[in-house]
């Protein structure tokens, strides 16, 4: 898998190489795609944690939000490589990370908790969009974008917009 | 590969989808699916315009657009709808596979063009039919 530890590291396409304590030591303050990549995993780790809360509140969303809930899991796995919460192997409501799942953030209604998630989810798309636009690399700016499009064609599918 | 090369591919993939679309149109009932004629519809419009934003663009580099072939290999069995699904699916894949590369392959404009041309077809790819999936655009992620 080429992640972006590897588009980070001199542009190996051969495998996956993790952003680990010392590579961040070395260069992560002064390399601005460094920062973009660990801005985005950040980004999505929230993300996993709002979608996690949602399901505990919401039971029945947590089906409908599960391929959405293993596309983040997959994009972070891919710029962070395996130093993640480990993901469940098949789709439930069960968060990844149960401590950072607080249901009580959840708005009450499903409606409101489902607006929720699609209104960060899109701000999620643009952020991805905007780091693809300004990354410095090729291999990173085309992998935010393929990030980018992967979270809006899921989101296609959850609303309704996608599948004629 | 370089930034003329990238684009010049993802023209070629446009000039074969607009070519196949066409064709699919041709052959698609308003009447007996219209969701199906809608959507051939509006993707052949999208990659027209696709088409001549990238001609525009070489012609601004001062390079000679890839012209379209005089004729493209279309599938063999077109008889159903499932079959225009798939044959749709697979040209807006390519596509998208075109724009990702161009993504890496350009700054400024044409790659934020390009970053827009890529998740408008990850979208139309669950219209015909696909699958969301993680990574549109990169199947070797």
């Amino acid at each position: 898998m080429v992640g972006a530890g590897a588009v980070l590291a001199a542009g190996s396409t051969s495998a996956c190489l993790p952003l680990d304590g010392a590579d961040q030591e070395r260069s992560g303050a002064a390399d601005p795609d460094r920062r973009r990549v660990e801005a985005m995993a950040a980004q999505i780790e929230e993300l996993q944690a709002l979608l996690a809360a949602t399901a505990l509140a919401h039971p029945p969303l947590g089906t409908r939000l599960a391929a959405l809930r293993e596309c983040h899991t997959a994009h972070h796995r891919v710029l962070v490589g395996d130093a993640t919460p480990t993901p469940s192997s098949t789709p439930s409501t069960v968060p990844n990370d149960p401590s950072s799942a607080d249901p009580a953030t959840v708005p009450a209604s499903a409606r409101a908790a489902m607006t929720r998630v699609r209104t960060t989810e899109e701000a999620h798309v643009s952020a991805l969009a905007a780091a693809a636009a300004m990354s410095q690399s090729g291999a990173l700016a085309r992998l935010f974008a393929v990030l980018a499009a992967g979270v809006e064609q899921h989101l296609a599918v959850l609303t309704g917009t996608g599948e004629s | 590969m370089s930034t003329t090369s990238a684009l010049q591919d993802s023209l070629g993939a446009e000039h074969a989808t607009v070519h196949l679309f066409a064709a699919l149109g041709g052959i698609t009932s308003v009447a007996d699916d219209p969701v199906l004629h809608a959507l051939l519809t509006a993707r052949h419009r999208a990659h027209r315009g696709r088409r001549e934003y990238l001609t525009s663009v070489l012609r601004g580099l001062g390079v000679d657009p890839v012209a379209a072939q005089s004729a493209y290999l279309l599938p063999t069995d077109l008889s159903t709808a499932t079959a225009v699904r798939a044959s749709g699916t697979e040209s807006e894949r390519r596509c998208a596979q075109t724009y990702a590369a161009l993504v890496g392959q350009s700054t400024d404009d044409v790659r934020t063009w390009a970053i827009a041309a890529l998740t408008e077809s990850a979208v139309a790819l669950t219209q015909w039919g696909a699958p969301a999936e993680p990574f549109p655009g990169a199947p070797e992620l």
